[in-house]
């Protein structure tokens, strides 16, 4: 620990509150519950909201793996970890299975997670109709009255412009059939992980300062309609390195004339399979 | 014409802006199917009584009691809770603004537009919904050819057209307008209104139309309210009310159309 | 086959040390002194304490000495410690009527009792560069200092208008305990108490656009405030320990307050009165004190029955945007990778082009 600094940055009563938050996020799924966010030495949209929720329910035997775009290796991750190790000494690993807490900037690991582990979530943006509806007075109302037509819509006219829905990533969710929840920007490719997973999966968006939380074995459902149901990425291509074609990829480009390559997103899951 | 059951009561309302009147003491029953004309001039009450009835402001004082169920009592809109009146809202009523850029979603297409209030009621399944939005935009006579264009580079009339559609797709009990035709040429507010009467009369929706328009008034009411300083003045069937007013100024309200 | 880059833990250290060596001076140059900051780059200071929200000269200095005097990132190190501080008490509402005056002007009246104090300003500089700093020969200056009175009291400008009831009533005292923006998040409707405590701790150029949007007319009623007061000097804070059943003073601190005269409100049957506009920040900050008390009166837009029809009196756009420490971070996260999602999107577009090039084809 550094001089100066409380174990893991927040004092005491901070992370007394930002637990209750959480209780209370895990009480109601997918309710965004406003606390009391605190400046934190990284910038906000860089992952405060995770860090915050890390921060607080982190102790001296946590395992903390951090993963930016799925990989351990990007600098936005490794500048996490680092903080972490610098203000409580934990152990980190890149091990998915030996994660008790993983914080997670877009992605959600290929390995299936377990009970013992926590998913943290980096969010920028909480609100799912925030595009649709700017003010957060009325937001609010929307969310508490059920009045969720306004995403259909968005959905429709998608269909009807496009011939499909072009939402990618922050594809939203319904949580136990109740609130409309933003999945943070994770590609859709990870929505049906999120479905009754085992592990806890906890949600920070720093800036906005709202905590919300997926309980393990929650229904988590994608929105479609019937006639057009939810479909996840593919690709036509192996990952060059492990050679899945079962994991998110990333497109490279290898050379001066623009050649692509794919590899996998997450960079623990491509190292395992090579190995095994 | 068949009395049919009561669908709205409104008494003794009153609204007061800090210390000066909107309307006052304004009372009268419409049924189902029935259409209530409002007029008087600009700053007369009308538009604040329109307000007060559709939710938008809460008057100072006095009853406003709607048929939510046929089953059951009238209810007094003051006393429901903000949900319920926003349920209402998306489902049983309908305002139609005189700018129909006010009541449309010009970035989302006109089917989108219509769809929106489908979708309170139908969620599941995307041909469904654009089925009913193509069938009100036939009603509506507009073109089914336009349902994926954006309505801000409609025509005046085609807007109104849309938000009409919008509004009668969840098959309201209530439909207030405020100077629909307002705005609008008259060749274009002739036709508007004819599609208006068609299909009002076809759904036996009940309507309250405000304007200043004695002509719009005289041609899709059955009943009116004349209205002064916030106060109702005279009312009673349309016919009557024009052909043979009562009260002085009524009579120069007629007067003034009949000079034209 | 092909290997993913590697190498981010290496690329943070390397970036860590270009930059430490950037402040570094390469020349003979002597370390800046926090003392000398204090002292010769006051209004910097002064902003950083006002914006990272703490009253600190010292940290302040030291945090502008660390971001190499970019001053919204020594606002946000200074910010970032801030939090780290244990609250162990309010102080009660400091009395700005009983400031120790270095600066105090009116422009709505030419006289005013206790007098108009003209302080040090730029106003009345012309701006040309002083070729003469160059070679930093400056001598210090320690004899024109006047002493302000501490027996006279000034009255505040607003309270006449006030006592001939020309002026809206300053609410007595909140009902409630004040809102806190540094422990409880946003809440909308936002009161005054709300926002007028983010408005201080705001991006003074923000601030700055905004007030001056609202005077061009992008406004709400009046378009021409007045500047009824301006004061700048030394407060006492105190604190009230319940156990001691007594105030004591724990210091003085700097800040700038200004009073807005806006145009009136009333009805045929309500009397007209002035409206007004409040600003305060923490140090020598007159020129966001006077943006604030303008941005003030339009947040009072809706309170005021007023069509809300620009930005500056919509709260939610002026308080969710105004703060620097949140703006800069997450604009410059566009900076973090997002392979992930555009990988998304590239599909997408792909898939996309290939149905309608298709489809073309197959007309």
């Amino acid at each position: 620990m550094i001089d100066g600094f409380n174990f893991a940055y927040l004092d005491e009563a901070t992370k007394r509150m930002i637990r209750r938050t959480i209780l209370k996020a895990i009480c109601i799924p997918g309710y965004q519950c406003p606390f009391g966010g605190r400046e934190m030495p990284l910038a906000y949209g860089w992952g405060t909201g995770g860090i915050q929720v890390t921060a607080s329910i982190i102790g001296m035997n946590d395992t903390l793996k951090v993963i930016d775009q799925g990989a351990d290796d990007t600098t936005n991750a490794i500048s996490i970890k680092n903080f972490f190790k610098k203000v409580c000494k934990i152990k980190t690993t890149e091990v998915t299975e030996n994660a008790t807490i993983i914080q997670t900037r877009h992605r959600i690991p290929e390995k299936k997670l377990s009970e013992h582990q926590i998913l943290v979530y980096q969010v920028p943006q909480p609100e799912p109709l925030r595009r649709l509806e700017p003010k957060e007075q009325e937001t609010r109302k929307l969310h508490a009255y059920e009045e969720y037509a306004l995403m259909h819509v968005k959905l429709y006219e998608e269909i009807s412009h496009y011939g499909s829905v072009i939402k990618t990533y922050a594809y939203p969710v319904r949580t136990n059939r109740r609130y409309i929840t933003d999945p943070s920007p994770t590609p859709k490719f990870d929505n049906p992980k999120m479905d009754f997973m085992e592990a806890l999966q906890l949600f920070g968006a720093g800036r906005e300062r709202r905590i919300y939380a997926i309980p393990p074995y929650t229904s988590v459902k994608s929105l479609d309609f019937e006639d057009h149901p939810f479909e996840i990425q593919t690709w036509d291509e192996r990952c060059d390195i492990c050679g899945s074609n079962n994991s998110y990829l990333d497109e490279i480009i290898v050379n001066d004339k623009g050649e692509k390559k794919f590899i996998c997103s997450d960079t623990n899951y491509c190292e395992k399979n090579i190995k095994t | 014409m068949i009395i049919k059951d009561k669908i709205l009561e409104v008494k003794n309302l009153t609204h007061y802006y800090g210390e000066q009147v909107g309307c006052e003491d304004i009372s009268f029953d419409l049924y189902q199917g029935e259409i209530l004309g409002i007029v008087g001039e600009s700053g007369s009450g009308k538009s604040t009584l329109l307000k007060c009835l559709s939710g938008q402001i809460s008057p100072s004082q006095g009853i406003i009691n709607f048929c939510i169920d046929q089953n059951q009592p009238l209810q007094d809109l003051c006393k429901i809770s903000e949900q319920k009146k926003r349920a209402l809202m998306r489902k049983e009523w309908g305002i139609v603004q005189q700018n129909p850029r006010d009541g449309l979603r010009l970035r989302v297409s006109a089917g989108g537009n219509i769809a929106e209030r489908i979708i309170n009621e139908e969620i599941k399944n995307y041909s469904n919904i654009r089925h009913k939005a193509l069938d009100w935009m036939d009603k509506t006579e507009m073109e089914k050819s336009r349902i994926d264009d954006f309505p801000l580079n409609f025509s005046g009339g085609m807007q109104q057209r849309l938000q009409i559609s919008k509004i009668l797709s969840s098959n309201p009990k209530l439909v207030y307008m405020d100077e629909p035709t307002g705005g609008l040429d008259v060749s274009v507010q002739a036709k508007l209104l004819d599609t208006i009467t068609i299909i009002v009369r076809d759904l036996n929706v009940s309507m309250i139309i405000v304007s200043h328009d004695l002509a719009v008034v005289k041609f899709l009411t059955d009943k009116l309210l004349v209205m002064k300083s916030g106060m109702v003045v005279e009312s009673g069937l349309t016919d009557r009310v024009l052909d043979d007013p009562q009260h002085s100024y009524t009579q120069l309200l007629t007067s003034s159309i009949l000079q034209v | 086959m092909y290997v993913a880059v590697k190498g981010g833990e290496k690329a943070i250290k390397s970036s860590i040390d270009l930059l430490e060596q950037k402040r570094k001076h390469i020349s003979a140059n002597q370390d800046i002194q926090i003392s000398q900051l204090i002292e010769q780059l006051s209004f910097a200071v002064d902003r950083v304490l006002s914006e990272g929200s703490l009253y600190d000269k010292n940290l302040s200095a030291l945090s502008i000495k660390q971001a190499q005097g970019d001053l919204v990132e020594a606002i946000f190190i200074l910010r970032a410690y801030r939090t780290t501080l244990e609250r162990f008490s309010y102080s009660v509402p400091i009395d700005t009527s009983s400031m120790t005056l270095k600066r105090r002007i009116s422009a709505t009246y030419k006289d005013i009792p206790g007098g108009q104090i003209l302080g040090p300003t730029f106003d009345y500089t012309h701006r040309l560069l002083d070729f003469s700093l160059l070679n930093g020969k400056e001598t210090s200056n320690k004899k024109n200092t006047p002493k302000s009175d501490d027996n006279v009291f000034f009255p505040r400008v607003m309270e006449f208008l006030n006592n001939e009831g020309l002026m809206e009533k300053e609410i007595e005292k909140l009902k409630s305990k004040p809102f806190d923006i540094t422990r409880e998040p946003m809440k909308f409707p936002a009161a005054r108490d709300q926002w007028l405590q983010i408005l201080s701790r705001s991006d003074e150029g923000f601030l700055l656009g905004l007030s001056y949007s609202a005077i061009r007319g992008f406004g709400s009623k009046g378009t021409h405030p007045f500047v009824g007061e301006i004061r700048y000097g030394f407060v006492d804070v105190k604190i009230f320990p319940e156990e001691l059943g007594f105030e004591i003073c724990v210091g003085e601190i700097e800040v700038s307050e200004c009073e807005m005269v806006d145009q009136f409100e009333g009805s045929k049957k309500k009397a007209p009165q002035f409206t007004r506009g409040y600003g305060l920040t923490f140090g020598y900050n007159e020129r966001k004190a006077m943006s604030i008390s303008i941005i003030d009166r339009a947040l009072k837009s809706q309170e005021y029955g007023e069509e809300i029809r620009f930005p500056i009196q919509d709260q939610e756009f002026v308080l969710y945007h105004s703060d620097n420490v949140e703006a800069q971070g997450f604009v410059s996260h566009l900076k973090l990778p997002h392979y992930v999602d555009f990988q998304g999107e590239l599909n997408l577009i792909r898939e996309l082009r290939k149905k309608i090039l298709k489809k073309n084809k197959d007309d």
